[in-house]
């Protein structure tokens, strides 16, 4: 294992250089990815299901192949399928985005028998960090912080448990603890205690309850997090030894462990807070030899108390954010850092400006259990301005299918404080019209405006906390709406088209004509 | 040119005029000055007093979707000439898919009572699964599919033969 600060080598026998790579994945990240290529005159070649063959992945890669019918398993995760059209392309290099294989071991341990360079880490670090018990001893070693907790004593045959003895497990744990069942899951078998008079009667209900569920009735003791936020650090890796962070990104808002928005800097980590978390995620990319992007997920108490909750062997989906704020770009590093090239910079060259925002934005239905909303896009107007990127790999009059992810786009906001980026994202999201499937942009907006997203008040039970029943507004300003809709129809009627594209332009000569609106109307019966 | 929008199961008449940008909408016997213009993307500016505002308009159907400072309104403009056959079709009490998806399970059988608000079929979509409900009282008429079969979007999935009008209300 490297101390990571000797100079970092530049031998050039190390490097093998890239001439194409096969992008094993689709919509957003796919097109992300196919434009660092195009960006480093590296070859692209793109897979795509039947149903995907005009998707944008598709069309802008120098070759694309269609490896099977639209269900991931026959498709995009087509180890053998993926290997052999590498073959036949002479793709050298496989991008395997996040998602679909790119955890996968198996496959990257394939990828390395077929000759092929797998963009990420090794097919060890994949298996072990994909083992949650595995990840945690390891990082336990390497002095990183894991939630306390530790395994009760057995209970007797009449399942009572020694009172002494779990008493002395669960004060060195720490109080409040969260009694959880061994082999299960689903909030069965879990107790939450405050106390040292509650702790025995629960270790025993919950371990009935275990038993009854997961037909073993084990439990153990964990510390519980109240409010924790969900703080995680983007590391990066060389094959020379060198490992970095990237600072932190703050995915708190999340419902049902799904990520919503993401931002940089948190709004909770301090400078000296920021300094001991990369110190903890860089020592989890040195105790496993970290290569390529990876990201070190932590809890952070209310209280600065930090755990290692997991490591993701990948590219994340929230990677704009870091890009954003500390100028790099994390595809083009990853592709030369496959390439045997060392890392563009040392730690004490990265640094961050200003603050960067990145909302997901899915075709779902907020209001009504965030059903997934399919069909096609009939219309799609990306807001554009400075400090605003998107990654959509979805266009107008495309098909939002049942298949797959329905996330339609990120969009991630650069602005010069946490309040400026706010205020970016806000607006941004406003001009961001999706029509034809309902998409999840006012909720978003209602999120960004609640006066504790504001004050930084984040932890991952945000949303049932604030929003937990949440409408939409659609019926109120609906009368600027109607009038809206009547002038439109009645354009769609006289020029056989309505908006859109292509649609509009024969009335534009009139536009330089100053006006005014003259009077504010309401429509009885539209509130 | 008159319009019918239906907003709300309420019909709201809309006479329009124009001379350039400026229009004149007589909404419900009462004028509407309103000066829009469309844009070369296809989005509509329009001055309120809060400001100039940029909507959007997509047709699908009778339906009219506007976008306006980001939140969607579905507009209804029922075509006259077809507003029968819908009347028809909406009477009774069937159920169709509104994605395409799996069906999971079907609840019920033909010729089985059901209420309105009780679970009859199961469907899944991305991995994720829907209750639908009956949305009125009656008797299972038919049962067009079968657990585990794929369905696209607008497929009748199960009629319900809605029990007689009560009057008592």
């Amino acid at each position: 294992m490297s101390s990571g600060k000797e100079t970092p080598s530049t031998g050039s026998a190390d490097v093998r250089p890239i001439s194409r790579i096969l992008v094993a994945n689709r919509g957003e990240i796919a097109v992300r990815v196919i434009r660092s290529c195009r960006e480093l005159g590296i070859g692209t070649v793109a897979v795509c299901s039947e149903v995907d063959r005009h998707a944008l992945h598709a069309e802008l890669a120098d070759i694309t192949v269609t490896i099977g019918p639209a269900e991931p398993g026959e498709s995009y995760l087509r180890m053998d399928r993926i290997l052999e059209v590498a073959a036949e392309t002479d793709a050298d290099a496989i991008h395997p985005g996040y998602g679909f294989l790119a955890e996968n071991a198996a496959f990257a341990r394939a990828c390395a028998e077929a000759g092929v360079i797998f963009i990420g880490p090794s097919p060890e670090v994949i298996e072990q960090m994909g083992e949650k018990t595995a990840a945690r001893a390891i990082m336990e070693k390497a002095g990183v912080p894991v939630v306390p907790g530790a395994l009760l004593p057995e209970p007797d045959a009449e399942g009572r448990y020694p009172a002494d003895e779990v008493l002395a497990v669960c004060e060195k744990v720490g109080y409040p603890v969260m009694v959880k069942a061994a082999f299960g899951g689903g909030g069965k078998g879990m107790r939450l205690v405050e106390t040292p008079e509650e702790v025995v009667r629960a270790c025993e209900g919950a371990s009935r309850e275990a038993r009854g569920a997961f037909g073993n009735g084990t439990v153990y003791v964990e510390k519980f997090i109240e409010t924790p936020r969900h703080v995680e650090f983007q590391i990066f890796g060389d094959s020379h030894g060198n490992q970095v962070h990237l600072f932190e990104r703050e995915c708190s808002i999340q419902r049902r462990h799904q990520k919503i928005i993401e931002e940089t800097p948190s709004p909770a980590v301090t400078p000296e807070l920021r300094a001991k978390m990369g110190q903890a995620a860089v020592a989890a990319a040195r105790a496993v030899n970290y290569q390529g992007a990876g990201t070190v997920e932590f809890l952070l108490g209310p209280g600065g108390d930090f755990y290692f909750l997991e490591m993701n062997t990948r590219l994340q989906v929230e990677h704009p954010v870091t890009e954003l704020v500390t100028g790099t770009d994390l595809v083009r590093t990853q592709i030369r850092v496959a390439e045997g090239h060392p890392l563009p910079w040392a730690q004490e060259d990265l640094s961050t400006r200003g603050h960067a925002i990145e909302c997901r934005l899915y075709a779902e239905d907020p209001a009504n259990g965030f059903m997934p909303s399919l069909g096609e896009i009939l219309l799609m107007n990306e807001p554009t301005g400075p400090g605003v990127r998107i990654d959509s790999g979805i266009r107008q009059g495309d098909e939002v299918s049942m298949y797959y992810d329905p996330m339609i786009a990120k969009l991630s906001l650069h602005g010069e404080d946490r309040d400026a980026a706010i205020d970016r994202a806000v607006t941004a999201l406003k001009d961001y019209a999706v029509l034809g499937v309902t998409t999840n942009v006012e909720y978003l907006i209602a999120i960004l405006q609640e006066p504790a997203f504001a004050e930084g008040r984040l932890h991952t039970g945000f949303l049932d906390q604030h929003l937990p029943d949440w409408e939409s507004g659609g019926s109120r300003d609906g009368d600027l709406a109607l009038a809206v809709a009547a002038v439109d129809e009645h354009e769609r009627r006289s020029t056989g088209s309505g908006s859109g594209p292509g649609a509009a332009s024969n009335l534009a000569e009139s536009a330089s004509t100053p006006w005014r609106y003259l009077g504010r109307f309401r429509l009885a019966g539209l509130d | 040119m008159l319009l019918n929008f239906r907003c709300l199961d309420e019909m709201i008449a809309v006479e329009i005029n124009h001379k350039g940008e400026d229009w004149c909408l007589t909404i419900e016997g009462r004028d509407v000055p309103l000066q829009a213009f469309r844009e070369q993307g296809g989005s509509w500016l329009v001055d309120t007093h809060q400001g100039r505002r940029r909507l959007w308009v997509a047709a699908r159907g009778d339906q009219r979707l506007v976008f306006c400072d980001g939140r969607v309104h579905v507009l209804d403009l029922p075509d006259p000439e077809l507003a029968d056959d819908e009347e028809l079709e909406s009477a009774g009490g069937g159920l169709f898919a509104a994605m395409p998806g799996k069906v999971v399970k079907v609840l019920v059988e033909k010729g089985d009572r059901v209420t309105g608000g009780q679970a009859v079929i199961i469907l899944e979509s991305m991995k994720m699964e829907t209750e639908l409900a009956a949305a009125v009282d009656g008797t299972v008429a038919a049962v067009h599919v079968q657990d585990g079969q794929l369905v696209g979007q607008g497929d009748a999935l199960v009629d319900i033969e809605p029990d007689p009008e009560d009057d008592s209300e």
